[in-house]
C-alpha cells in the first residue's frame, strides 16, 4: 500500500503537470516524450506545492482534499478539451528519447541507469541527515504536517525567510501517506534529479548528436554535488533544476521565438523564487538579460517586445509574489540584508574579501567534484569568444557571469565569517549554475568541431 | 593548431568520448559499491530508524534553549528517548527535529537513537542515567565535549552507530 501511495506521489504531479501543459501550452515545443514528461513533473510538483501553500494561507481545513479536487478538476477539463494531445503521449508521434543508438550510446544509457539507481537508493535508505536538509526544510515540513499552520514553535530556529518549496514538496508526500515519513518524503528529490537529466538531454539533443548529448548528461549526472544533493533534501537541487529548466526554455524562445517556451520559462523562474532566496536574484538577472536581448533583437516590434517582457515578468511574479508578501507580513528577518550589512562602510570593508572569495570559487571550480566542467566552460570562452559573441549563446554566458557576480557580492556583504560561509556554500551556489554552464560550453565546443551546426540537427 | 584539430577531429572526438566513458564507468562502479555496502543493508533492515530497541532518556541541559527545555520537562517519565547527532552545533536543532512531532504529537513518544559505545562512555563522566524505565539522565557539557574530541573518524563512527549500524 505504501508503495502505491509513493507512486501516486509521483504520478499525481505528473498528470497535473501534463494537464496544465496541454491546457496552456502545446506539445510543439517538446522534441521527445522524455522532455514532455520531465517538464510536466516539474510543473506539476511546483504548482502542487504552490497550491498547498495557498490552502495553508487561507487556511482550509483539509488541504489535501482541496488540492485533489483542483487536480482532478483540471485533469478532466484538460482531457475533455485536449483528448488528442493526451493520446499523443502514447502514440509514436513523439519519440521517447529521440535518439539513434549505437553501442556507446547504449553503454552510456546503462551507466546513467546505474547512476540513477545510486541516487534513488541513497535517497530512500535514510532520512535527512545534513544540517540544511533537516533544520531548514524537513523540520518545517513536519511542523506543517502536525500543526497544520506555518508557525515555528522554537525561537532559536532561524532562516524563516527561506521560501518553502522544499518543505511543501515533502509535505505533499506526508499528506498522501498520512504520516511524516522522513525517508519516503524525500522521493521528490531523486525525481527532480531525473527530470533535470531528462531536460538537459532533450535540450542538448536539439543541437548535438544523441551520443554527445547522453555523454554530457552522464557527465553532469555523476558530479558529486549534484548526485549528493539529490539525496539530502537541500533546496539547492530544486533551485538548480528550476533555474536550468527556465534557462533552457528561454534559450529555446531566443532560438525559435515560440511564445510557449517563453511562458514555460517564466513559470520556472517564478518557481525559482518560491524555492530559495537566490531564486529572486536569478529572476532579476534573467529579467536584465531578457531585456538586453529584446533591446538588440530586430525581428520583433516595440509593442511586441514590451508585451513579451511584461508577460514574462508578470507570470514569474504571479508565482513568487504570494510567498514574498506573506514572508514580509510575518516580519521575518532576511539574514543577509540587514541594516548592518547594507551600509557603505560594511560594503567597502567587504571588498577586501574579494581575493579570498575568488580563490575559493577557483578552488571549487577546479576540484574533481565538478568533473572539470568549469575549466571546460572557461576554456571554451577563451578559445571561441568571438564565435560565441556572434551567436545567441552569448546570452547564456552573460547570465552565468552575472549570477557569479551576484554570488560574489553576497559574500562581500555577508555578516557571517566569510571563510566559513564560503566553505559551507560555495559548492552549492556553483551547482546552481553548472547545468547551464555545461549546456552552453558543450554546444559551443561541438559547434566549433563542426560536429553539428547550431541550426542543423544531425542523426 | 586549429587546423590540426579540424583534421583529426573524428579521432579526437572518439578518444575524448572513450576516455570520458572509462572515467565515468569507474565513478559509477565505485558508487554502486558504496550503496551495496552502506545503503542496501539499511533498507534490508526495514526501517531501522524507528525500531531501535535500546532507548534511554537524556536531557542535554545546557545545550537546549529554555523554551525547548520547558517542553522536555513536561514529558511524562515513562517516555523513551533515542538520539543521533553529528556535530556540536547540530545538537539543538537535531533534538528539536527528531523529537518534534512525537514531542507534541498524540502519542507523546520521543525516540532517540543511541548506541553501545556511547553508553559505555556515560559513567566516566558521572552522568546520571538508567534505562528507559522512567529515570532521567543528565549529561554534562564536559561529556559532550569529550565525545567531540574523539576526532573526525570517531565522530563519523559514532554518527553511523547512531544511525543503527
Amino acid at each position: 500500500m505504501t508503495l502505491i501511495i509513493v507512486i501516486s506521489a509521483v504520478l499525481v504531479p505528473l498528470v497535473f503537470g501534463l494537464s496544465v501543459i496541454f491546457l496552456f501550452f502545446n506539445t510543439r515545443i517538446f522534441n521527445s516524450r522524455l522532455m514532455l514528461l520531465s517538464t510536466a513533473y516539474l510543473i506539476g510538483i511546483g504548482l502542487i506545492t504552490y497550491l498547498l501553500f495557498l490552502t495553508f494561507l487561507i487556511p482550509l481545513s483539509n488541504p489535501l482534499l482541496w488540492l485533489m479536487i483542483t487536480v482532478i478538476f483540471t485533469s478532466f477539463i484538460s482531457i475533455y478539451l485536449n483528448k488528442d494531445l493526451w493520446l499523443d503521449i502514447f502514440s509514436k508521434k513523439l519519440s521517447m528519447l529521440n535518439f539513434k543508438g549505437n553501442v556507446l550510446f547504449y553503454f552510456a544509457l546503462i551507466l546513467t541507469f546505474f547512476q540513477l539507481c545510486y541516487v534513488y537508493i541513497r535517497a530512500l535508505s535514510m532520512p535527512p541527515s545534513s544540517w540544511d536538509g533537516f533544520a531548514m526544510w524537513s523540520f518545517k515540513a513536519k511542523i506543517l504536517f502536525y500543526n497544520g499552520v506555518y508557525a515555528i514553535p522554537f525561537s532559536s530556529l532561524n532562516h524563516l525567510d527561506y521560501p518553502l518549496f522544499n518543505s511543501f514538496a515533502q509535505l505533499w508526500t506526508y499528506l498522501l501517506l498520512g504520516e511524516a515519513n522522513e525517508i519516503l518524503g524525500k522521493i521528490v528529490f531523486p525525481m527532480m534529479y531525473l527530470s533535470l537529466l531528462a531536460l538537459i538531454y532533450s535540450h542538448l539533443r536539439k543541437y548535438l548528436t544523441s551520443l554527445t548529448s547522453i555523454i554530457i548528461t552522464l557527465l553532469l549526472a555523476i558530479i558529486r554535488p549534484l548526485s549528493t544533493h539529490a539525496t539530502l533534501a537541500y533546496a539547492d537541487l530544486s533551485l538548480t533544476v528550476f533555474f536550468s529548466a527556465a534557462i533552457f526554455f528561454l534559450f529555446d524562445f531566443i532560438k525559435n521565438r515560440d511564445n510557449k517556451s517563453l511562458f514555460l520559462s517564466a513559470v520556472f523562474m517564478g518557481l525559482c523564487a518560491w524555492t530559495k532566496n537566490e531564486g529572486i536574484a536569478f529572476n532579476i538577472t534573467t529579467g536584465i538579460i531578457f531585456c538586453i536581448y529584446l533591446l538588440f533583437e530586430n525581428g520583433i516590434s516595440i509593442l511586441g517586445k514590451v508585451k513579451k517582457y511584461l508577460i514574462y515578468i508578470g507570470l514569474s511574479l504571479s508565482i513568487s509574489l504570494p510567498w514574498l508578501i506573506f514572508s514580509r507580513l510575518q516580519n521575518v528577518n532576511v539574514d543577509l540584508f540587514t541594516e548592518k550589512t547594507m551600509t557603505f562602510s560594511h560594503i567597502l570593508k567587504g571588498l577586501n574579501r574579494i581575493p579570498d572569495i575568488l580563490f575559493q570559487f577557483g578552488k571549487a571550480m577546479i576540484s574533481p567534484s565538478f568533473a572539470m566542467i568549469w575549466p571546460f566552460f572557461f576554456l571554451v570562452h577563451i578559445v571561441f569568444l568571438k564565435k560565441i559573441l556572434k551567436t545567441d549563446l552569448k546570452y547564456v554566458s552573460l547570465m552565468i557571469v552575472l549570477n557569479l557576480m551576484i554570488f560574489i557580492s553576497i559574500y562581500i556583504i555577508t555578516p557571517l565569517d566569510v571563510n566559513w560561509h564560503l566553505k559551507t556554500s560555495v559548492n552549492r551556489v556553483l551547482l546552481q549554475l553548472t547545468p547551464i554552464a555545461i549546456f552552453m560550453a558543450s554546444i559551443s565546443f561541438s559547434r566549433y568541431f563542426n560536429d553539428i551546426a547550431l541550426d542543423d540537427k544531425k542523426d | 593548431m586549429i587546423s590540426f584539430f579540424r583534421k583529426h577531429r573524428q579521432t579526437i572526438s572518439k578518444t575524448i568520448i572513450t576516455l570520458l566513458l572509462i572515467g565515468i564507468s569507474v565513478q559509477v562502479g565505485l558508487r554502486l559499491k558504496e550503496i551495496y555496502k552502506k545503503n542496501l543493508p539499511l533498507i534490508r533492515k526495514n526501517n531501522i530508524w524507528e525500531k531501535r530497541s535500546e532507548s534511554i532518556r537524556i536531557v542535554f541541559g545546557s545545550y537546549l534553549d529554555p523554551q525547548f527545555l520547558a517542553i522536555l520537562k513536561k514529558i511524562p517519565a515513562n517516555i523513551s528517548f533515542q538520539c543521533r547527532f553529528k556535530k556540536k552545533w547540530d545538537f539543538n536543532i537535531l533534538l528539536k527535529y527528531w523529537y518534534y512531532p512525537r514531542l507534541i504529537g498524540s502519542d507523546n513518544r520521543v525516540i532517540c537513537y543511541f548506541d553501545h559505545a556511547l553508553k559505555k562512555l556515560l559513567p566516566e563522566y558521572k552522568v546520571i542515567y538508567q534505562d528507559g524505565k522512567g529515570n532521567v539522565i543528565t549529561i554534562k557539557k564536559a561529556f559532550l565535549k569529550s565525545i567531540l574530541a574523539h576526532g573526525a573518524e570517531k565522530k563519523k563512527w559514532l554518527f553511523l552507530k547512531g544511525f543503527g549500524k
